[in-house]
């Protein structure tokens, strides 16, 4: 027969003292606490090492996720066509073409004499007040006036502003802002080739001619930090003067047969240009306008600026195309708003070279942009009028130039025949 | 047929031990009391199965463990506290012989024989030959047997358990106890008859 069991008849027993000596309960009580309680008992972030190794594998994955989304981001860069690659970022302080660009006024500074300050007259702006030691080299070392070279461009028009690459908006609180400027110059100090800079304590004030309206309660200084690339707003920066204009007598202007004046405007020299109707003595300060003045600490890209918030425009998708029907990448698309002196930029956000535009039906604005052989692309205003809201994109097309633009007066005079209203 | 007897708890015993049970289930520290009380039967209980003193002192250190770690889940079901532990151990004790895949022990004594077989043969020869004769035919029978049958036998008759303890520790019904030792019991008296017989003739 197979034995299954090892059968023992009236076996030994074991003694008290040898079950004693097993009997171990401080030992069940520790297995038992650490059967039942966590591993860690301290929380991970209060062990160093286990903190310095929670913050390595976040610090490491984070790494590792920004490598991965940087890596796809180029992939889908790389894909987008020449024209629009980065034009976001290549569009800034960069013409758009090499063939505009905008003239700089240059002022010798060598016939400031002993004055202090120095006034000095500039064409198309107004006039500059330069207190004598008010530049420096970047080492700090004083720089006499008669030594030193302002190069100036005035910006004011909007297509000087597309090709000088001015962005003319500012984002606050995730909110963009249209800027429309007043004023906007470039304004840079040389010794030579050597860039200069203001003083500490230094500022330079620029009086702007006399204006012939109500003081602009709503305008702003900005300068541009072209290395954090927005505008930086300078508080309060400039001040109005409400004054009449010392080139003129008023009482000359007035009627013999009333207590009123004529409204006169005055042209950057003083001179009237035109008589505007008779007002009442008591408007008198109104009518006269005033004259900005603005306290400059910094030199660069200056501008007196009203903050336009876009509230009331339409945002439609846009693709530009071509006689075929193709879609047509370009530069950056840019929208001029009549009475409005700013110009808006839209960039296409994907391959698909689809733009969201913001326009405002009804009222007169002109859209176009550049391919890349310096064509210009203008779209017609009755294909804008009939843009729809709600479509996944409009097909637009554009007309495109003969010949490439070679310069700002060419551009002017192509949009000038090519209204898109 | 005779019957076999053993001390129950009484009603006061059953309710001050639930007391230490509760208390225990509250504050694990409080278990060592229970732990003390039955430290020594829960050993006897699996070195009678193991005969193996070291072997033994693992198998019941997890057997107290695993009962404080279950002890929340414990529920009084009419049976003592002992039976829910003996379950424990004999759960630990066929887990032991699964991994070691050995020979399972069995201990018995022969006053355990003389009942069981006073239990199925009425018949009265000479006391020394027939206690010798039993023992081969309990042992013979033993090594027939599945190992939850054994337990049976081991429950009911080594350790003098009631059926409703040997049920609960073995997780099967009251009846099902008692018609299993009701089988095993014929075949040890088909067994004996045929083996006396034997003997008687030659």
């Amino acid at each position: 027969m197979k034995h299954k069991y090892n059968i023992r008849v009236d076996g030994s027993k074991p003694t008290d003292e040898q079950i004693d000596g097993h009997k171990n309960f401080d030992r069940i009580l520790a297995d038992y606490h650490n059967l039942t309680q966590p591993i860690y008992r301290r929380p991970l972030y209060k062990n160093p090492r286990a903190f310095v190794g929670l913050v390595l594998i976040f610090v490491i994955g984070y790494l590792v996720f920004q490598a991965v989304e940087e890596e796809a981001e180029n992939i889908a860069l790389q894909e987008l066509p020449v024209e629009i690659r980065d034009a976001e970022q290549r569009s800034f302080l960069t013409p758009p073409l090499s063939g505009l660009s905008v003239d700089r006024a240059e002022y010798l500074l060598a016939e400031a004499g002993d004055a202090d300050p120095f006034t000095l007259k500039l064409t198309g702006i107004g006039e500059l007040s330069v207190p004598r030691a008010a530049f420096i080299t970047k080492a700090g070392q004083p720089v006499p006036l008669r030594e030193v070279v302002l190069r100036v461009r005035n910006l004011e028009d909007p297509l000087k502003m597309i090709a000088a690459g001015v962005p003319m908006y500012t984002f606050e609180a995730e909110d963009q802002y249209l800027l429309e400027s007043t004023v906007l110059l470039d304004l840079k100090a040389f010794r030579g080739n050597e860039p200069l800079l203001l003083a500490d304590g230094m500022r330079l004030t620029l009086r702007l001619p006399h204006r012939n309206e109500a003081p602009d309660r709503d305008l702003q200084l900005f300068r541009l930090d072209t290395a954090a690339r927005h505008w930086q707003r300078l508080s309060p920066g400039y001040e109005i003067r409400r004054e009449p204009h010392p080139a003129h007598d008023l009482q000359a202007h007035r009627p013999a047969e009333n207590d009123g004046f004529d409204l006169v405007e005055f042209d950057e020299n003083g001179d009237p240009i035109a008589q505007n109707e008779n007002v009442q003595s008591d408007s008198l300060a109104e009518t006269l306008g005033y004259r900005p003045e603005l306290q400059l600490r910094e030199l660069g890209l200056i501008s007196l600026n009203r903050k336009l918030r876009p509230q009331i425009e339409t945002t439609f998708s846009v693709r530009l195309v071509d006689d075929r029907g193709e879609p047509i990448a370009v530069y950056a698309l840019y929208k001029l708003m009549e009475g409005v002196n700013s110009v808006a930029y839209f960039w296409p956000k994907d391959k698909n070279l689809t733009y969201e535009l913001r326009y405002l039906p009804g009222v007169n604005q002109t859209v176009f942009g550049f391919d890349a052989a310096g064509h210009l692309l203008t779209v017609s205003g009755r294909a804008l009028e009939n843009l729809d809201a709600d479509a996944e994109f409009n097909s637009v097309p554009v007309e495109r130039s003969s010949t490439p633009v070679q310069s700002i007066d060419e551009l002017k005079q192509l949009l000038a025949g090519n209204p898109s209203q | 047929m005779k019957t076999l007897t053993r001390q129950r708890k009484s009603e006061a015993q059953l309710r001050q031990e639930l007391q230490q049970i509760k208390a225990a289930q509250k504050d694990p520290r409080r278990f060592g009391v229970l732990y003390e009380k039955y430290y020594r039967q829960i050993f006897l209980f699996v070195y009678k199965r193991t005969h193996d003193e070291e072997v033994c002192g693992d198998i019941v250190s997890q057997v107290f463990l695993k009962a404080m770690a279950s002890l929340k889940k414990y529920v009084y079901k009419g049976v003592p506290f002992s039976a829910w532990l003996y379950r424990i151990a004999s759960n630990e004790v066929n887990q032991h012989y699964r991994n070691k895949k050995g020979e399972r022990t069995i201990s018995m004594e022969q006053t355990h024989v003389d009942r069981i077989m006073a239990m199925v043969d009425d018949d009265d020869g000479d006391e020394r030959e027939t206690r010798s004769y039993y023992l081969q035919v309990m042992i013979d029978t033993l090594q027939e047997l599945k190992p939850e049958e054994v337990q049976i036998i081991e429950l009911r008759f080594f350790e003098q358990r009631p059926f409703k303890e040997v049920a609960f520790i073995l997780g099967i019904t009251e009846n099902n106890a008692k018609v299993r030792i009701y089988r095993i019991l014929e075949r040890l008296r088909k067994r004996l008859k045929k083996n006396l017989g034997g003997h008687y003739e030659a």
